[in-house]
């Protein structure tokens, strides 16, 4: 069965049709990309796909559960979790505390509790730590553990968000344009991150991305986009060859 | 002697100012609106509190409890019928509507109650402690200490719980907290009865020295000068800038010509506007693009 099924959606933006009538299925295990030239849709399909804009038309599904009209704030408790091509982090906070806060949805302590810090509290907290630390260790954040975020590079930057998400223990990743702004150099450690995500923490990931080489090594299947419709699904080779995709990126 | 004084009247009446300043900066911070009812929220406050002690009386402290309950309710449903749908609007009609909230707020207290002052009975009220030539009101002793708790009660409440954590989380990055799961608009809900309630903590600890009337909210407009102060966005700022103002008042008001102690507010915003515009805890910063 799919992990998550979009089905004929549609968005318009006053008269511009966004999103014409996408549909797609991801299955559970796989990295599934998304692609096309600037302009395509794909961060507007994104922000459907994490209940950020409501469709006009179509649905949504997610392990069988219709989430077309879910809150945004719902979809890190039922296991999807995102992050952002400019990156959206606390940046006043330190790594550590960014990622705590990924804990949020797991937190069960209630008010009197936190404020005696009873037992319970303090177990809780210890939970989370170590299950940060982990994802600390998971992608080589040890050195920045305790700086504050406003202070790191923008590549630095990008992996904290990819931790926070992992934080939430998500079922399926969202990754909207991860290697933007890296250099070739951290774009290939990012590519073994995405196959640890994806092979060790068996996370779905779903990726917009414009690094053909990335998507090449990372993805198992490819969907290209064009003026908001769904052009093609298949291998990375395929697309790459199809006469569509290259008639969108190349013109006639 | 009269220095000591002097900066003890300064700081009960600072702390007074120092709680509304944190109402403006807590429902700035988290929504980015100025709300200039806050004032009035007090006022409110000290009406309820005046309503449940001398109408219905009820005990003091149980009085102050159902005033505390009646204004986050009262917050709450203001937030959600009023100005939820005010999110995303330009600054200036948020401002507009909060301006004309006060209007409301004070004409509806003035129909309920009158407009005569009233004075809010409480169990403390009369004592004087003379410690070495010192004469220092309880009600006065009450707000130092009714401050400092509700501070370190709030500094708990940001610092460890789950709901004080999102808040800030909230307040912070709108997406970030949406995709960690914090309902940011619920959020919204309880900054607004959270503001309510300081305010109305307040307004019954200025109430035994100032007297309960529908006017009284108009202090409202110091404590913004105090927020500003602070560096408007800082909690702990909030609260340093009333005293500083509710201080340096006292201090106008024995030692300048009459009519002083009431521009104080103003003059040290202007001075603090010309010398450090970002306040005295500054949490403003440029925007990167």
């Amino acid at each position: 069965m799919s992990l998550l099924a979009m089905d004929q959606m549609s968005l318009s933006f006053g008269g511009v049709m966004a999103v014409r009538q996408v549909s797609f299925e991801v299955r559970a295990g796989e990295v599934f990309a998304i692609i096309g030239p600037n302009g395509a849709g794909k961060t507007t399909l994104f922000n459907l796909v994490s209940r950020l804009y409501d469709a006009d038309s179509g649905s949504l599904h997610f392990e069988g559960e219709e989430i077309t009209r879910t809150p945004a704030h719902r979809i890190a408790e039922i296991g999807i979790a995102r992050t952002f091509q400019n990156t959206e982090l606390f940046e006043h906070e330190t790594v550590l505390h960014n990622l705590l806060i990924g804990k949020h949805v797991y937190r069960r302590t209630n008010l009197v509790a936190e404020f005696l810090f009873l037992p319970s509290v303090r177990r809780q907290e210890i939970r989370f730590r170590r299950e940060v630390e982990d994802i600390i260790d998971l992608l080589n954040l040890q050195h920045y553990r305790h700086q504050v975020i406003g202070n790191l590079p923008y590549g630095v930057r990008k992996m904290v968000e990819v931790a926070r998400a992992l934080c939430i223990k998500p079922k399926l990743l969202l990754l909207d344009e991860p290697s933007s702004g890296l250099n070739p150099e951290e774009t290939e450690d990012l590519s073994f991150w995405i196959e640890d995500i994806n092979e060790a923490l068996g996370v779905t990931v779903i990726m917009v991305e414009h690094d053909m080489n990335l998507v090449q090594r990372t993805a198992g299947r490819v969907m290209a986009l064009a003026d908001g419709a769904c052009l093609a699904i298949g291998s990375p080779g395929e697309i790459q060859s199809h006469p569509e995709v290259l008639r969108a990126y190349l013109g006639d | 002697m009269e220095v000591l004084q002097l900066l003890i009247s300064g700081t009960s009446q600072g702390c007074v100012y120092g709680l509304i300043a944190l109402g403006f900066v807590l429902i700035y911070k988290a929504t980015e609106m100025v709300n200039f009812a806050q004032g009035d929220m007090m006022m409110l406050g000290a009406f309820f509190a005046f309503t449940y002690v001398n109408i219905l009386e009820l005990n003091f402290y149980v009085a102050v409890l159902a005033t505390i309950a009646t204004m986050a309710m009262l917050g709450a449903v203001l937030e959600r019928v009023v100005l939820r749908s005010m999110i995303g609007e330009p600054p200036f009609s948020v401002l507009m509507l909060t301006i004309g909230l006060g209007f409301i707020i004070r004409a509806v207290a003035g129909a309920v109650w009158g407009n005569q002052p009233r004075s809010l009975p409480t169990p403390y009220a009369g004592g004087v402690f003379k410690p070495g030539g010192l004469i220092i009101g309880y009600e006065n002793i009450v707000i130092i200490i009714g401050t400092a708790l509700l501070c370190l009660c709030l500094y708990l409440f940001f610092r460890f719980s789950r709901l004080g954590i999102a808040m800030q989380a909230a307040s912070q990055n709108q997406l970030a907290a949406f995709y960690v799961g914090i309902p940011v608009k619920r959020i919204y809900g309880v900054v607004w009865a959270l503001s309510a309630t300081i305010s109305a903590v307040a307004g019954i600890l200025v109430a035994p020295v100032s007297l309960v009337d529908p006017q009284m909210g108009f202090i409202g407009i110091k404590a913004f000068a105090a927020a500003i102060v602070g560096g408007f966005g800082s909690l702990p700022g909030a609260i340093v800038g009333g005293l500083l103002i509710g201080i340096v008042e006292q201090f106008a008001g024995l030692y300048l010509p009459t009519g002083f102690s009431d521009v104080t507010a103003y003059v040290i915003l202007l001075l603090m506007l010309l010398l450090r515009p970002e306040g005295i805890f500054a949490t403003m910063q440029r925007k990167k693009v």
